[in-house]
This record gives C-alpha cells, sequence and structure tokens, in this order.
C-alpha cells in the first residue's frame, strides 16, 4: 500500500485557480439588466430618429456581448446607415457607411449564427454586396441569399432572400430563372412585401415581352393600394402600350402640356426621374435644376458645362460636366471621378447595377465606370465603331444610335455592335428609352419623334411643331412613357403625355 | 301452597305476555321485529319475569310520575302496571289502572289469555263507566275520524270507542270537504252516527283509440292510456286521472303520427256517486305531413330519426308531425343536421346545404349568440367539464366533444346579457385554439368560387380608370363584346370609381349569374352589356382579415365533403389552413383527395403544385419533385382562373430540389 501523492494535486490545483482567476480578468462584464433597459432606450431613440440612436445600440452590446440584446443592437445599427432592406433600397448608403455596417453585420452573423437575427443579417449583408459601391460582388452575394432561402426558419427573411435572388439574376441576364422566383414569391406569398415586390418586377419583365396588359393587371392585384410613384408609373406606361397594341389610344397625340420653368434659359442635357420629375442642364446659367413631378421647381445645383445627365436605377443622379462626372446629392454635387478620354461626354446613362456608360462627343467611344472606380474604362473594340448617337440603358440592353447606317444598334458587354433594327427616319439625332424596351428617336429632318418597339417597329410617331415648338435637340421619355422636348437654347419643355 | 302455586301460575302467563308486546293495537299491521329496543320498559318487564314484582311496580310509578314522558309509553307503563296489579290479584289497583288506560285510549282491551276473569270484570266495569260506544256510518266510509282532535280507533265490529262526555268529532279524506261535530257519548252506550261527506273533486277516465296516447290536463302530463289487462281485448285504452278539480279543464290527447285532439270538459261532483267520470272514448286520427328538403347535397343520404330515408334529391318525405331530428351525410360524414318541428297542417320546406358541425362547451349558451350557433349544426349544449382549461388544446381533447364536431366554442357572457366577452373557438380540425375577446368571430360560409369576367383591369393617371386591358379569348366579356380599352363604369346598378372597386363588385356577382356592366370605349358613348360570368375556385379565399381559421376550416371540412363545384376549392383551402397550422401530412392526404377533374385555370396542376409544397415542407423530396413535375408541366394557375400559372413558381421549387429547368416542358404564357 503507498500513500497518496499529494504534490500532483496540489499543483492541479493551484493550475485551475489560476486558469480561473485568468478568466476573471479576461471575461467581459456581462450586465444583462442593464443592456435590457438600455435596448429600451435605443428603440425609443430609433423611433424618434434621434441622431444618439446609434450610439445608444453601440452601448447595449457593450454592457451584455454576449447577451440576447447584442445580436439586435448590431442589427440595429447597421439598419441605421442605413442597409437595404430590399433591392429597391440599394443606392443610398456611401462607401464608408457601408463598411462599418458590413463590420457590424458580420459580427452579427460569426457572433450570433442561431440568433433570432441570424438570418435578417444575412440577408442585409448579401444586398450589402450588391451596392454600387467598390468591391460590388453579386455572385457571393447571390451564395449568401440561396443560403438564407433555402435554410431560414423565418419565412419573412426566406423571402427576401429569394427575391434578392431572381433580383441578382435578372440583371445578370437569367430572366427566366428570375421569372420563375418572381411567380413563386407572388404565388406563395401574394400578400406579402415580397409578393408585391415580385408582382411589380413580373409587371416589368411582361411589359419587355409585349404583355403589356397583363404587366398592367399584375400591379393593379398588388395587395397595397397606390403605392410607389415608380410602380404607378410603370402601371401607367402598361396601360398606355396596351392601348397602343390594340390601336385604341395611348399615343402621344392625345395632348400635349409646356412648362417653362422660370430662371431656365438653355436646357443643354435632361434627364427624367424615378419620381416622375425632370432634371435639366441649363448651360447659360450653369444649374442643374429639378423639376418635380408636380411641375413645381425644386433642387438647383450650381454646376457648370454639363453635357449629360442621368439618374441610375437606384435614384442616384449624375451629372457629367467638363473632365469631371460628379453626384447631385441633396448637399450639392460631389465629383466621383475623372472623365478622362470621355470628356467632354455627349450622353450617359446607367445600367441596373448602377454602372455608368459614356459617349465621347465624337460618338466613337463608350466608357464604362464600375461603381466607386476613379475613371470610366473604354469598352473594347468601340474604339474604331462608326459614329454612334445617343446611349442608353432600355432596362435589358446598351442602346446606341448608328447615325450613318440609321438604325439602332445594341452595345455588348464585349464593345461590340449588334444591329437591331433600322430606324426610318431621315436625320436621327437622339436617343431615349422607356422601361418597356421602347426607344425614341429624334428625327431632325422630318422635326418629329419615332417610338421604336423592342423589334424597332415604329409605335408611335409625333411632330415637334404640333408641341409648338420650333426645333428639339433633347428628348426624354419618363417611366410612366410621357415624352419631353427641349430645344438647346431654349428654356421650354413640351411633354406628350 | 294452594296461594303460592297460583301466584306462580299467574306470574308464568304475566310472564308469557310480557315476552310478547305490549298492547296489541287493532287495525295496525304487526310491527317489524327488530331486536328489542334498550328501554326502561324492557328492564321493568325483566323484573317481572324474574318476580319481582315491587321493584318492578316502583320503577313503573316512578316513571309515571315524569310529567314529561310520551303518552305512548304512559299508555304501555300503564298496561303493564295494571297486568302486575291484577297477576298480583291487586284488582282494586289494577281497576284505576284501567281507568287511566282507557282514559288515554278508549278501545283498549285487555288480552284475555292473560288477564283474569276477575280482572276483566274489573276492567268492563271501569269501561262502562268511562267509555260510550260509536257505531258510524261513514259515506265514504274510509274517511279518517279525529275524537278531539285525535286519531280514534275503531274496533272490530266497527264501533267507535269514545270517553262519555261531550266529544268532536271531525271526519276527513282527501276528495271531500272536512266535517265537524260535536257528540254526547254516554258511558256504557251505543250511540248511533251517520255521516256523509261532500265531494270536493273528481277523478276521470279517459278513454282513447288507439293507446298509448299521451293526456295532458291544463297543459300538464297526466299520463298514457292503456288497454285494460282485463276485459275485452278491443276495449278502449284507458288513464285514470284522480281529483280533477270541479270546473273546465283542458283536456290535450297526443300521439306521434296523429292528429292531436284538445278539447275542453266541465268536471262537476257527484254528491251521489263517487265513481270516477268515463269520458266518452276519442278516436284519434292518423296524421303525416310533409319535409321538403331543399338544396345543393347532391347523392347526400337522408336520415330522419336516425333511419335511412333516401338520397338527395329527395321527393317530399311523408312523416309524422313532432319534432324530427333530420340529417344529411355525404362523404363520409354529417354535413348538415337539425332537429325539425314538423306542423300537423302543411309541410315544412327547409334548405339543406352543407354547415359544419358546432359543440358548444357552456354553462349557459348566451342568448345575444343564437346568430352565431344557426350558422352551423349546432348540437344542445354541453356542460362545462369542471376545471377544465379550455385556453388550451390539451384542455379541448379532454372534452368528449360529439363525434363529426368541426368546431368548437365556449363563452363567457358579459355581465347584463352582453356580448361573449371572453371565451375560446377550438378548431378540431386544426388542432388550435384562438381566444374570444368582445364578438365571436364571422360565422359565414366562405366564398369559395367567385365571378371571373374573364377581363382585367388596371387604373392610370393618364388614360382614365377601370381601363379593360386583358379580355380573355372566348371569355365571358370577350363574350360580351367587352374589348381591350374599354373603360368599366358601372357593375349592376352601382357606379365603379377605378379598377379595385369594379373588379370587386364583378368578383363578387353569383358565380354563373349574367350581370349588367356599363362600359364606355375609348371614343364611343357609354353602352350596357351583359356579361354571364364563369365560376373560378379562390385558392386561398379573399378575406378581409376577420375571419377566424378555424371557422373557415370547419366550412371548408363540411363543404369539402359534397361533390360539386366548390368541394375542390373547399378542400385546398382546408389544405393550406392545416399547412397554416403546422399539419402538413394533414394538408397532403386532403390535396390528393381533391377531385379536380378536367377544368383551366386552378385545377389539378395547381393541386399538384400544392402538394409538392406541403411534401417538401415533410422533407419528402422525390414525392415533392414529381408533384412539382406535375405542376410545371400544367397549365394550371393560381389564385383563380385568372392568376399566375403555377407552372414557372414550380419550376423554381423545382431547382431548390437540383432539377434543372426545362424549357421545351413549359408551357407557353398567355
Amino acid at each position: 500500500m503507498t500513500r497518496p501523492r499529494r504534490t500532483p494535486a496540489l499543483i492541479v490545483a493551484i493550475f485551475v485557480v489560476t486558469l480561473l482567476s485568468k478568466a476573471a480578468e479576461t471575461a467581459p462584464v456581462r450586465d444583462p439588466e442593464g443592456a435590457a433597459r438600455q435596448y429600451r432606450i435605443a428603440r425609443r431613440l430609433v423611433a424618434e430618429g434621434s441622431a444618439d440612436a446609434a450610439a445608444a445600440l453601440a452601448k447595449v452590446f457593450d454592457l451584455d456581448p454576449a447577451g440576447p440584446l447584442a445580436d439586435d443592437a448590431l442589427v440595429e445599427q447597421a439598419l441605421l446607415l442605413p442597409v437595404a432592406t430590399w433591392p429597391g433600397d440599394l443606392g443610398r448608403i456611401a462607401a464608408p457607411e457601408a463598411l462599418r455596417a458590413a463590420a457590424l453585420l458580420d459580427r452579427a452573423i460569426d457572433g450570433f449564427p442561431g440568433g433570432d437575427r441570424a438570418s435578417e443579417a444575412r440577408v442585409l449583408r448579401a444586398f450589402l454586396r450588391l451596392e454600387p459601391l467598390l468591391g460590388r460582388d453579386p455572385a457571393r452575394a447571390r451564395l449568401d441569399l440561396l443560403g438564407v432561402a433555402t435554410g431560414a426558419v423565418d419565412e419573412r427573411w426566406r423571402s427576401s432572400a429569394r427575391f434578392g435572388i431572381a433580383w441578382i439574376d435578372e440583371r445578370s441576364g437569367e430572366r427566366e430563372r428570375a421569372r420563375s422566383a418572381y411567380q413563386r414569391l407572388a404565388i406563395d406569398g401574394a400578400t406579402t412585401p415580397a409578393g408585391d415586390r415580385s408582382r411589380a418586377r413580373l409587371a416589368r419583365m411582361l411589359l419587355r415581352d409585349g404583355k403589356p396588359g397583363r404587366a398592367a393587371a399584375l400591379i393593379e392585384e398588388n395587395a397595397e393600394e397606390g403605392g410607389e410613384r415608380e410602380t404607378l408609373a410603370l402601371r401607367d406606361l402598361a396601360v398606355r402600350s396596351t392601348l397602343r397594341q390594340a390601336g385604341v389610344g395611348g399615343r402621344w397625340t392625345g395632348g400635349t402640356a409646356v412648362t417653362a420653368p422660370s430662371g431656365l434659359k438653355g436646357v443643354a442635357a435632361a434627364a427624367r426621374l424615378r419620381d416622375g420629375g425632370l432634371l435639366l442642364a441649363d448651360r447659360r446659367t450653369g444649374a442643374v435644376i429639378e423639376i418635380e413631378a408636380d411641375g413645381k421647381t425644386g433642387a438647383r445645383f450650381a454646376l457648370d458645362g454639363v453635357q449629360a445627365l442621368t439618374e441610375d436605377s437606384m435614384g442616384r443622379r449624375f451629372a457629367a460636366a467638363g473632365e469631371r462626372l460628379y453626384r447631385l446629392l441633396p448637399s450639392g454635387p460631389v465629383a466621383v471621378a475623372e472623365l478622362g478620354a470621355f470628356s467632354p461626354a455627349s450622353a450617359m446613362t446607367a445600367d441596373g447595377w448602377g454602372r455608368l456608360y459614356l459617349l465621347d462627343r465624337h460618338g466613337e467611344r463608350i466608357g464604362v465606370l464600375e461603381p466607386g472606380a476613379p475613371s470610366p474604362a473604354a469598352l473594347a473594340g468601340v474604339a474604331k465603331a462608326p459614329r454612334l448617337t445617343g446611349l442608353v440603358w432600355d432596362g435589358a440592353r446598351l442602346v446606341s444610335l448608328d447615325a450613318r447606317a440609321k438604325g439602332l444598334v445594341e452595345v455588348l458587354a464585349d464593345g461590340s455592335l449588334r444591329p437591331i433594327a433600322a430606324v426610318p427616319c431621315e436625320r436621327p439625332e437622339a436617343l431615349a428609352a422607356d422601361p418597356a424596351g421602347e426607344v425614341a428617336v429624334l428625327d431632325s429632318k422630318a422635326d418629329e419623334v419615332l417610338l421604336l418597339g423592342p423589334d424597332g417597329q415604329v409605335r408611335d410617331r409625333v411632330s415637334i411643331r404640333a408641341a409648338g415648338l420650333p426645333r428639339a435637340d433633347t428628348i426624354v421619355l419618363g417611366a410612366d412613357g410621357s415624352l419631353d422636348l427641349q430645344a438647346e437654347g431654349g428654356g421650354t419643355t413640351a411633354r406628350f403625355p | 301452597m294452594k296461594t303460592q302455586a297460583s301466584i306462580a301460575l299467574v306470574a308464568l302467563a304475566v310472564s308469557v305476555c310480557l315476552m310478547s308486546p305490549a298492547v296489541p293495537r287493532a287495525e295496525e299491521p304487526p310491527p317489524p321485529t327488530p331486536a328489542r329496543p334498550s328501554s326502561p320498559l324492557d328492564a321493568i318487564r325483566d323484573d317481572l319475569l324474574a318476580l319481582r314484582f315491587e321493584s318492578a311496580l316502583a320503577a313503573i310509578d316512578a316513571m309515571l310520575r315524569d310529567p314529561a314522558l310520551p303518552a305512548s309509553t304512559r299508555l304501555d307503563a300503564l298496561v303493564l302496571r295494571s297486568q302486575a296489579h291484577a297477576a298480583s290479584g291487586a284488582l282494586d289497583a289494577a281497576e284505576q289502572d284501567y281507568r287511566e288506560v282507557l282514559d288515554l285510549d278508549p278501545a283498549f282491551e285487555p288480552d284475555p289469555a292473560v288477564a283474569s276473569r276477575k280482572a276483566i270484570a274489573r276492567f268492563e266495569k271501569a269501561r262502562a263507566d268511562r267509555v260510550g260506544m260509536l257505531r258510524i256510518d261513514l259515506d265514504p266510509s274510509d274517511a279518517t275520524v279525529l275524537v278531539d282532535g285525535r286519531p280514534a280507533r275503531r274496533l272490530a265490529d266497527g264501533t267507535l270507542p269514545a270517553l262519555a262526555g261531550s266529544r268532536t268529532l271531525r271526519l276527513e279524506r282527501k276528495g271531500f270537504d272536512p266535517l265537524e261535530r260535536t257528540i254526547d257519548v254516554q258511558p256504557g252506550h251505543e250511540t248511533p252516527f251517520v255521516v256523509r261527506l261532500v265531494p270536493n273533486v273528481r277523478s276521470i277516465v279517459v278513454r282513447t283509440e288507439p293507446d298509448g296516447v299521451l293526456v295532458s290536463v291544463d297543459d300538464q302530463p297526466s299520463g298514457e292510456t292503456a288497454r285494460p289487462k282485463s276485459g275485452a281485448p278491443d276495449a278502449p285504452a284507458q288513464l285514470e286521472i284522480d281529483d280533477l278539480a270541479p270546473g273546465e279543464h283542458a283536456i290535450t290527447l297526443r300521439k306521434p303520427c296523429y292528429r292531436t285532439v284538445r278539447h275542453r270538459r266541465m268536471i262537476t261532483v257527484d254528491l251521489m256517486d263517487h265513481a270516477p267520470l268515463a269520458i266518452e272514448t276519442v278516436a284519434l286520427d292518423p296524421v303525416r305531413s310533409r319535409l321538403k328538403l331543399m338544396g345543393s347535397i347532391e347523392g347526400g343520404e337522408v336520415r330522419v330519426d336516425g333511419n335511412p330515408a333516401g338520397t338527395l334529391p329527395i321527393e317530399p318525405l311523408e312523416l309524422c308531425p313532432g319534432p324530427r331530428d333530420v340529417e344529411v351525410r355525404a362523404g363520409g360524414r354529417v354535413v348538415w343536421w337539425a332537429r325539425v318541428e314538423l306542423p300537423e297542417e302543411g309541410g315544412l320546406e327547409v334548405e339543406v346545404r352543407p354547415r359544419p358541425n358546432l359543440a358548444r362547451v357552456v354553462a349557459e349558451w348566451p342568448r345575444a349568440l343564437s346568430p352565431f350557433a344557426e350558422s352551423f349544426s349546432a348540437a344542445p349544449p354541453l356542460p362545462l367539464p369542471p376545471g377544465a382549461d379550455l385556453s388550451s388544446t390539451h384542455g379541448w381533447e379532454a372534452v368528449q366533444l360529439p363525434g363529426g364536431t368541426d368546431l368548437a366554442v365556449t363563452v363567457t357572457p358579459a355581465p347584463g346579457g352582453g356580448p361573449a366577452d371572453r371565451g375560446a373557438l377550438y378548431s378540431p380540425i386544426l388542432r388550435t385554439v384562438e381566444r374570444i375577446e368582445g364578438t365571436l368571430p364571422d360565422p359565414s360560409r366562405p366564398a369559395w368560387l367567385e365571378s371571373s369576367t374573364g377581363m382585367k383591369l388596371a387604373d392610370s393617371s393618364v388614360w382614365g380608370k377601370a381601363v379593360v386591358v386583358e379580355v380573355a379569348p372566348g371569355g365571358p366579356a370577350a363574350a360580351a363584346n367587352i374589348s381591350v380599352g374599354d373603360r368599366v363604369l358601372a357593375v349592376g346598378s352601382s357606379a365603379v370609381d377605378g379598377s379595385r372597386q369594379a373588379a370587386a363588385a364583378l368578383r363578387d356577382a353569383a358565380p354563373g349569374s349574367e350581370i349588367e356592366v356599363h362600359v364606355a370605349g375609348p371614343q364611343g358613348a357609354p353602352r350596357a352589356v351583359r356579361v354571364r360570368t364563369a365560376p373560378t375556385p379562390v385558392i386561398p379565399v379573399r378575406h378581409d382579415g376577420a375571419r377566424s381559421p378555424a371557422v373557415v376550416a370547419a366550412w371548408a371540412a363540411a363543404d369539402g365533403a359534397v361533390a360539386g363545384g366548390a368541394a375542390p376549392s373547399a378542400l385546398a383551402n382546408l389544405a393550406l389552413l392545416l399547412s397554416g397550422a403546422g399539419r402538413h401530412d394533414l394538408a397532403a392526404d386532403v390535396l390528393r383527395r381533391i377531385p379536380w377533374g378536367e377544368r383551366k385555370g386552378v385545377g389539378a396542376g395547381t393541386g399538384a403544385y400544392l402538394l409538392g409544397r406541403e411534401l417538401e415542407f415533410q422533407g419528402l423530396e422525390a414525392d415533392a419533385r414529381t408533384a412539382f413535375l406535375r405542376a410545371r408541366a400544367s397549365l394550371s394557375t393560381a389564385p383563380d382562373d385568372d392568376g399566375l400559372e403555377v407552372a414557372p413558381a414550380a419550376a423554381d421549387h423545382l431547382a431548390d430540389l437540383g432539377v434543372a429547368p426545362e424549357p421545351a416542358a413549359q408551357p407557353t404564357g398567355r
């Protein structure tokens, strides 16, 4: 019989005590009750729109970093930045805030993978990857969303993820895949926000497919009566196209409304806005003026030498002026890129991802400006292109006009051109497009505007003189299909509703 | 020696007497013979048996000195003392005892078996001094006689002994007026006394053909007539009803399947004849009522009072009048039930449509909630089980609900008879409990079918409201010459302002009906056209949010059991509700049973799509794939015939299940 050895036991005891004391030193202080109190305060501040809300939420996390409210604090901080909760909300967040939001959401995803906000965090994180910022990564976003769509318990975020996937597919040219997903959401979640949004996207696709009647009816079925201006404009366009298709109306010749905003002396560029408004650049006064949907004069930006204006599908407004590209923010114009070889630009448009395309003044070079890039890159293959006039994104294609060949061409991703249709006019000079894929062409010789369908067939025709204008240099199409004409050097806009 | 011997002999006789009950009561049944009670008299009897006369007499005397001694005990004690005195030869004392006994019971007579002749002579002397006899001639003879307020006994010869002197006699009998007389009783003499009581009620005998007739007098049930057990076999059935007060009475004779007879009868009393009044025989006429069942439960099996009566549609049923339980079964369940009251004259027409079976588990069903119950086949309320927690499914599952219950409810009425203020609605189908706060949910039948016009409308800020933007070729609108570009101005007599209002008005028209629609062309003048709508299933049904899933599920179960146009829609909606309640296996079972038939729009493909979703929920991927492939190959739509095609949506589900799209298999859109 041997005596028990006491020395190893003592060593183990000392080791355990040391470990515990170390743990006590390093473990964060937890105050669950304090966090709960602070969360109530933070929620109130969020509801009030207080500037202190973010700090209050941060304190919730600090008080109990592993507690049940920690993931709520992280996700809600990100929402304040603001992170898009639907793809339609993209474009509102700036790069620094997007970085902070990504960090917050990553912490929520990694730190609380089984938490009740995990699916939401994953969806929001995926949408962040779709923001028109440097580092945009639709492929990664799609993978993240697939994970939520096929695995999440919460139907709300499963639906959001599915909608996000369809939205990406639609922009990636996977139209049938997108259509299936939208249709599934419209059936399975008929009365949900995802269902409404899916119907609106389906309507847009049907409109392009030449089924405007069904598109109009689909929008009408949405649960929310009224809805966003953009959706209502789409419905108007669908009804217009339906009537035109049936030959019972919907034409521009129905009437003209002429507006002459005060202080506007010479229009150099114009762009229609998603909310029904109009953006005009006045070269003589060196200003960009917003005309709101109801005709009132809205924001005014001081900016000289504007050659082109555009608003992308996310509502971001850009002006090409001199050698720079400016983003028009409520606080004023902010230079975001150098135009370089594409200055001065003769036309500018944006695709569904927020990429900007610029046509140089000779109509020979097309530049593409990726979100966040300092300057446009030339599309390969266009260097030897024929002289092009105008550049528009028709919702699915980048379209330009070969003035010499008198034909519409599609500018492909590799810069090559693909003829779409011949343009039956004498001197085609300007282009505009609507969400139905219709393209309006200004014929300066015949002083008329033609509306061509995606197949190149003439769907409408209107005389410039009918509007009381001697001539027109600029044409823009609204989301509702209405046509605006402006003459360079004049301050008048004629609208064919 | 002789004296001692005779004393011993008497004592033996006394002991024999003492072993028997003290005083035999005339006209009284023998008392039961339980174990002898232990009382002071028992101890005295024991003394006497042991010939301890002195101690026995001392004990009796002591007992009789107690003024609170009950009269019957006092009587027994006196009789015992008289026997003791007589046995011991103390005849004077015995005579005195007899006097006191007769004061208490003038009908007393000593038992000659235990009393000596001398003692009996002394008794006779005492009785002759104190008691007279009344020979009463009573009518009715069984009337009760009270002398000075105390019941009096008559002797075997019919005479009634009474103490001499002025006595008050009262004669009573049920059905007669009581009578009081004062009479002077002569000691030792017999006095005749004739009394005839006056009746104040009359019994009657009701006679009927047939037997088994329920007789009510003044609306109070009195019994059923029956054939007399003796007598001629063809004698009428009869019922004797006792003690009717004189005057007019309403007599009602009622028997199922016979015409009820009501008549009034004057009842009088007869001083001479007390026999029941026989009423002439009433023959009841057989009668039948016509029950006409109207409605749309094609093939439904009709049962009346549980007996098969035919299959719907059915000729009017000839039934016995009165309350009848009528039920219609279809799809293996009761789809309609009602307790109807068939009148004797004419008949009854009843609208038979499927409706859920409601169970009410309440202390009392508030009258204010009658409309809710009347929407269903509501069984009589069940009592609230004590201590049951009906706010949980567990609590409800402990309640023995009738078989086939689709919906159960419990409510506690608000004070003052207002609407129910709290309660619970239990769905045995969904296994859910919904709390009731304030008011019960809408009980009405959901619209499984709506009207389709084959046209779509949209508003435009530029081109006007309610513009027709799509017309299905060959559809109702096309048949009515409505074209794209027309605007809907009014539906029926109601002007509409916008496409939503117009669509709702068109949708709400009775499916298959013809409605007048006022339209205007882009340039033309307004015109009225008649559109015959087509029925379309709606999955899920539209509602305003006030609908209770439990109520909708109950209606779906009832309507889904009945073959017809609405059944597939009802069953599909039931499946959606089951799915929403997490019962995906049941939802899948329901979807598999739906008889879609051959129809465009909502149809087999829609069912396959919904089935695929339920199977996907259950993780049955192979089966889900098969179902979605069927949906993808179809032209079916959702949520109605004018809705979206399910094929593309099925393709998206299939992609989740790893099935690549097959563009060639997909139908082209409209």
